[in-house]
């Protein structure tokens, strides 16, 4: 029961796998101390590949991601009021955790979509045919996340950002860490 | 529905945008969507029915990733809390202009808004949206809300869905209430309008306007 069951590749990433490979191999030996211990495992246990080339692949996959942190940037200096229905400007906290976190996302993720909602939160959300994800980053380090597949069980939880038991949780519905 | 049950759905679906209890409070009182028989909104041509269209304005940047295409399950929180605002198919030119145009309405040092995406539903399919837990999912109200300028009349042919949420204590209460709104998230994704066709670019239009320096509060 995750998003990476089923070997989750993007267009664009199916196209951009190659050139992230690529620079992987080549920038590998300097970023090896980039990723957490918990996502080399994750990342390990799932391919089963070298560390350094799967750590610069995983390093590398913000670059794919590289317009949705553009867009959570941007979104950070909305003003309160932006829906037209008294929406609170998103707090930086939240973005930048947001932002974090899509960086952090290993390549296998699937695709994010992300925004804010109108309470100052900033929102990562994973749209696939079957499957949906979504983690809201709030202030203080809070955060909820919730996944549904067609058909399944839907997880739902919240907690604090860093908590192992939160982060555990968290792999087992999603399939990648939480990391932010 | 008694006359005094029919004063009461007025009264509990009187358009207070602020009362984040609404959904709650309209099923607690008055269980799957008894309201929607009658007519609840001020000027309003009638109940909507469930052969008609209603639209969605999306005006949060926030709600949609203009990246992916795609409208996020977060854009559609309201239903569960003060009902998520929407427009009838049966609307005029001058009812839309009127609700974009106070959406859009800013202070001179804010950023112009404009609407980034409209969607419609069809409210058949909204009715047939159902689970065992809870059967219908969401109800359709033609209430009215109060204009910004107090001096004016509601827009007679506004239109608010509230979602049916689980009472308080029920487990996974948050993930239940998300996975209804996914079904129709669905189907608002699925029917997504390019705003310069809709209308003959009436709101493409009103957009030009705001981001030309329009709408402007005192």
């Amino acid at each position: 029961m995750s998003f990476v069951d089923r070997r989750y590749l993007s267009t664009t990433t199916i196209v951009a796998i190659p050139f992230i490979f690529a620079a992987g191999v080549i920038l590998a030996p300097q970023i090896g101390s980039t990723s957490t211990n918990q996502s080399k495992f994750a990342v390990l246990h799932r391919t089963g590949k070298p560390a350094k080339i799967v750590d610069a692949i995983e390093f590398n996959s913000s670059l794919v991601y590289q317009r949705s942190i553009e867009r959570l940037n941007t979104l950070k200096y909305l003003d309160d009021d932006f829906d037209g229905e008294g929406a609170a400007s998103p707090t930086a906290e939240a973005i930048d955790a947001a932002i974090s976190f899509v960086k952090l996302l290993p390549f296998y993720a699937p695709e994010p979509s992300v925004g804010v909602d109108r309470d100052g939160n900033a929102i990562v959300e994973f749209h696939e045919e079957n499957e949906t994800g979504q983690v809201l980053f709030g202030s203080g380090g809070y955060f909820e996340a919730f996944y549904s597949k067609a058909g399944g069980k839907t997880v739902s939880f919240e907690g604090q950002l860093g908590d192992a038991q939160s982060n555990s949780k968290f792999i087992a519905a999603f399939g990648f860490p939480l990391e932010a | 529905m008694s006359t005094t049950g029919c004063e009461h759905c007025r009264d509990l679906l009187n358009g207070l945008a602020e009362d984040k209890l609404q959904a709650s409070r309209v099923d607690a009182t008055h269980p799957h969507c008894a309201c929607e028989k009658i007519s609840v909104g001020i000027g309003s041509p009638g109940p909507i029915l469930s052969d008609e269209y209603i639209y969605r304005l999306v005006i949060s940047p926030g709600d949609v990733d203009e990246i992916t295409g795609k409208l996020l399950l977060s854009s559609l929180k309201d239903a569960a809390e003060n009902g998520l605002s929407v427009f009838r198919e049966c609307a005029s030119d001058d009812d839309i202009e009127a609700l974009v145009r106070e959406r859009l309405m800013r202070k001179a040092d804010r950023k112009p808004k404009i609407v980034q995406a409209l969607t419609r539903v069809k409210v058949s399919d909204i009715h047939q949206m159902e689970n065992a837990r809870s059967g219908r999912l969401f109800c359709v109200y033609d209430e009215t809300v109060p204009r910004k300028d107090a001096s004016l009349q509601p827009v007679p042919t506004h239109g608010t869905i509230l979602q049916r949420i689980p009472p308080p204590k029920t487990d996974n209460r948050k993930g239940l209430i998300k996975e209804d709104q996914l079904e129709l998230l669905k189907s608002m994704q699925a029917q997504l309008i390019q705003l310069e066709d809709f209308r003959g670019g009436l709101i493409g239009g009103l957009n030009e306007r705001s981001i030309n320096g329009d709408f402007i509060s005192d």
